[in-house]
C-alpha cells in the first residue's frame, strides 16, 4: 500500500469515527436536554388515536396484524408531526373504521355508549396535538399550559358526557318522528354548526 | 449572449453583504393553525354523515369538536404579542452563566403561549429550559423572560438570534414568528493561578514592593555605614558602634513598583480548544497566561500594560490596580487570532513599547522565525526580557505517514536548539506550567542586573 493510498484510507477512517463520535454526542445530548412533559404530550396525541381506533372496530379486527400496523402508524404519525394534516388523517381514519365496521359487521352495533369514549379520545388527542404542535421534545413547557388545557379537557368531557346522556334519553323520539322531518332538521342544524364554525374561522383570518 | 446573462458575472463575491434591496421584516400577525382546520372539517364532516347516514352517534363525535372550538374562539387575542431582547453590555467569566433577558408584552386581555427558540455560539451551551421554552403570558401583562447559558470559552459570543411566537385559543391560533437579532455577550478569561515572591528588575517607580536600587526607608538592608548629619536616630546600629567607637547606621533600599510589559505572541494558533473543562489551545493558554501574571502585579501595585503581537497590533495602555486588572481581562477577551493574517512587524511592536526599564514579558508558542526574532531583538536591545512558552504539550502533528514521528522529533530538537540559543542571548526562556513556574526565571534576572 502506498503512502497516498494510506493517508486515503486514514482519512476514509476518521471522518466515519468523527460521524459516529458527532451522532453519540447528539444521541447524548438530546437524552440530557429531553422534558418530559413535550414527549408526554406526543405521547398522549399517539396513545388516544390508537386506543379510539382500536375501540372503533370489533375486539376481532383490532388485534388483526393488517389493522394493527395501520392504526400504529396513523398514530405514531400524529404523534410524531401533530403540526401538518397527520391528526386529521388519524381522525378520518377512526372515523371511516367506525363507519365501515359498524354498518358491515353484524355483531358490531354503533352504541351511544362505545361512541362516547372515542369521541372524547378523538377530541383529547386534537387538543393535544393543538397544544403541541410547535414544541420540540426539548422545549420546556410552563405548567400552567399543561393545568389550562387539563381543565378545557375536563369541561368538554363533562359536556361530552351530559350530551350523550341527552341523546340516549331521546333516542326513542327520534324513532316517531317521520324520516323527511328527520332528516330536514338535521341537515338544518349541520348547516347551522357548520355555518357557526367557519364563521369563527373566517374572523380568525 | 448578452453580459447581463453571463454566467461569470452572477457569481457570489466575497462581501458579506447581501446583494439588493433587502426584504422588509414580515409583520407579526396572527393566522390560524391546521389544528383550526382540523377543528372545523372534522365536526362538519361527521354531522354530513349522520345526516346522510342517519347515525346519532357520529353527532355525539361532533360534539366536543364543536362545543370545543366555539368556547375556545370566543374570547380571541386582536393584538399580537411583541418581544424586546435587552441588547445591553452583558458580561460574565468563563465558567460562568450568560444571559440575556427577553420581555414579552401581551396588549391583549386572553392570555397567550409564547414559544421562544433561541439559538447561540457553540461557546454557550443553553441550559435545558432557558433555550427552548414555552412560557404563559397573562391578559395585559408584560413578562420577563431569561435566555441563559453556560459561557465554555472566553471572548466575545453571540446570544441568538431568538425566535418567538406566540399561540392562543388552544392552539387553534398562532403569529408568525418574530426574530430578534440577539445579544453580544463578553465571556472574560479565568486566568490561572499565579504567585510570584521574586522581586522585579528596574524597580524606579514611587512606592511598591519591589527592591530598588536606591536608598529609602524599607527593612531591605543595603549597607552599614558611617553616621551622617542628617541621619535618623532610630537608624543607629548601636552593636556596630559600640564595638568600633564611631556611630554607624543602617542603610536600607527603598522598594518601590516597577512597569510590566506583556506581549502576546498571536501570529499562529495551534491545538484545538475544548473551553474551559477541556483541553487549551496556544490562545486560550496565552490568555490565561497572561491573564494570570497581569492579576498578580497590577493588585499588587505594579503597573501592566499589553502589547499584541499580531494582525491587530492592539496596546492596552500600563496601569495597576483591581480596575486596571478587569479592563485588562475585557482586552484578553477580545484577542482573536485570524486564520491568514498579516505578519506583524517587530520594529512596529518595538516602537510601541513604552519604557526600555521594564520587564518584559513575551508569551509565545516560538512557532515562528517572527516570534523568535522578536525575542531576540528585545533582549539584544538590552530590555529584561521573560519568555513563556505557551505551546501546550498535547499539541503535536497529524499522523500523516509513518515518517511523521521522526519529523515531529527533530522539530522538537530543532526548537530545543532556538530555545537554548535565546537563554545564551539572555532571554529567561521557561514554559508556562503552574502558580510559581516563573519566580526561578525571575529571581536570576533580578540577580543578574544587581550584580
Amino acid at each position: 500500500m502506498t503512502d497516498i493510498e494510506r493517508g486515503l484510507l486514514r482519512a476514509v477512517r476518521e471522518g466515519a469515527r468523527d460521524r459516529i463520535a458527532s451522532g453519540r454526542r447528539r444521541l447524548a445530548s438530546w437524552i440530557r436536554r429531553v422534558v418530559p412533559a413535550s414527549v408526554l404530550l406526543r405521547a398522549t396525541v399517539g396513545l388516544a388515536y390508537f386506543i379510539a381506533a382500536e375501540l372503533a372496530v370489533p375486539a376481532a379486527w383490532g388485534s388483526s396484524a393488517a389493522y394493527l400496523i395501520v392504526a400504529a402508524g396513523v398514530s405514531l404519525f400524529a404523534a410524531f408531526a401533530p403540526a401538518g394534516p397527520a391528526p386529521l388523517v388519524a381522525s378520518l381514519t377512526v372515523v371511516a373504521a367506525w363507519l365501515a365496521t359498524t354498518s358491515l359487521v353484524a355483531d358490531h352495533e354503533a352504541t351511544l355508549w362505545l361512541a362516547a369514549p372515542i369521541a372524547l379520545l378523538l377530541y383529547t388527542a386534537h387538543s393535544a396535538a393543538a397544544i403541541a404542535q410547535r414544541f420540540r421534545t426539548t422545549t420546556a413547557v410552563d405548567g400552567e399550559i399543561i393545568l389550562t388545557w387539563g381543565r378545557h379537557l375536563g369541561i368538554i368531557s363533562a359536556s361530552t358526557v351530559f350530551f350523550a346522556l341527552a341523546l340516549a334519553l331521546f333516542t326513542a323520539y327520534f324513532a316517531a318522528i317521520p324520516a323527511t322531518v328527520a332528516v330536514a332538521i338535521g341537515l338544518m342544524a349541520a348547516v347551522t354548526v357548520i355555518y357557526v364554525l367557519a364563521r369563527s374561522l373566517h374572523n380568525s383570518g | 449572449m448578452s453580459l447581463g446573462f453571463d454566467p461569470a458575472l452572477s457569481l457570489r463575491t466575497d462581501n458579506a453583504k447581501v446583494r439588493g434591496a433587502p426584504r422588509p421584516e414580515r409583520p407579526v400577525e396572527w393566522r390560524r393553525t391546521a389544528a383550526l382546520t382540523r377543528a372545523v372539517a372534522v365536526p362538519a364532516l361527521c354531522l354530513l354523515l349522520a345526516v346522510v347516514f342517519g347515525r346519532v352517534e357520529l353527532v355525539l363525535f361532533a360534539a366536543p369538536f364543536a362545543l370545543g372550538t366555539i368556547l375556545l374562539l370566543r374570547d380571541r387575542p386582536a393584538s399580537t404579542p411583541r418581544g424586546t431582547l435587552d441588547a445591553g453590555d452583558q458580561t460574565c467569566a468563563e465558567g460562568a452563566t450568560a444571559s440575556a433577558v427577553l420581555s414579552v408584552d401581551n396588549p391583549s386581555p386572553v392570555p397567550v403561549t409564547t414559544l421562544v427558540t433561541a439559538a447561540a455560539d457553540p461557546w454557550i451551551d443553553l441550559h435545558t429550559g432557558r433555550g427552548d421554552f414555552v412560557e404563559h403570558v397573562g391578559p395585559a401583562t408584560s413578562r420577563e423572560l431569561v435566555v441563559a447559558g453556560r459561557a465554555r470559552r472566553w471572548g466575545g459570543h453571540h446570544l441568538g438570534p431568538v425566535h418567538l411566537q406566540s399561540f392562543a385559543c388552544g392552539g387553534l391560533l398562532e403569529t408568525t414568528v418574530q426574530s430578534l437579532p440577539g445579544a453580544k455577550v463578553w465571556v472574560l478569561p479565568v486566568p490561572d493561578w499565579f504567585s510570584s515572591a521574586a522581586t522585579l528588575p528596574f524597580a524606579d517607580g514611587v512606592a511598591g514592593v519591589h527592591r530598588s536600587r536606591r536608598m529609602g526607608d524599607s527593612g531591605e538592608l543595603a549597607e552599614v555605614r558611617l553616621y551622617q548629619p542628617g541621619d535618623r536616630l532610630r537608624r543607629i546600629d548601636w552593636r556596630t558602634s559600640a564595638r568600633s567607637q564611631d556611630l554607624y547606621v543602617n542603610a536600607t533600599l527603598s522598594e518601590r513598583d516597577t512597569d510590566v510589559t506583556l506581549i502576546l505572541d498571536l501570529q499562529l494558533e495551534a491545538g484545538e480548544s475544548g473551553g474551559i473543562d477541556g483541553t487549551a489551545s496556544v490562545a486560550d493558554l496565552t490568555v490565561r497566561a497572561a491573564g494570570a501574571v497581569a492579576a498578580h502585579y497590577a493588585v499588587q501595585g505594579d503597573r501592566v500594560g499589553c502589547v499584541e503581537f499580531g494582525a491587530r497590533s492592539r496596546r492596552m495602555r500600563a496601569g495597576a490596580g483591581r480596575r486596571h486588572n478587569l479592563a485588562l481581562l475585557r482586552w484578553l477577551a477580545s484577542v482573536d487570532i485570524p486564520p491568514d493574517p498579516l505578519p506583524p512587524s517587530v520594529h512596529m511592536l518595538r516602537r510601541q513599547l513604552d519604557s526600555q526599564r521594564s520587564l518584559h514579558v513575551v508569551f509565545t508558542p516560538l512557532l515562528g522565525e517572527r516570534s523568535i526574532g522578536l525575542v531576540a531583538e528585545l533582549a539584544r536591545a538590552g530590555r529584561p526580557v521573560l519568555c513563556v512558552d505557551t505551546l501546550p504539550d498535547h499539541v503535536a502533528p497529524q499522523p500523516r505517514t509513518h515518517w511523521t514521528p521522526y519529523a515531529e522529533r527533530l522539530w522538537r530538537l530543532g526548537r530545543e536548539n532556538t530555545v537554548m540559543e535565546l537563554r545564551e542571548l539572555g532571554v529567561a526562556v521557561e514554559p508556562w506550567a503552574d502558580s510559581a513556574s516563573l519566580d526561578a526565571v525571575l529571581t536570576q534576572m533580578t540577580r543578574r542586573r544587581y550584580r
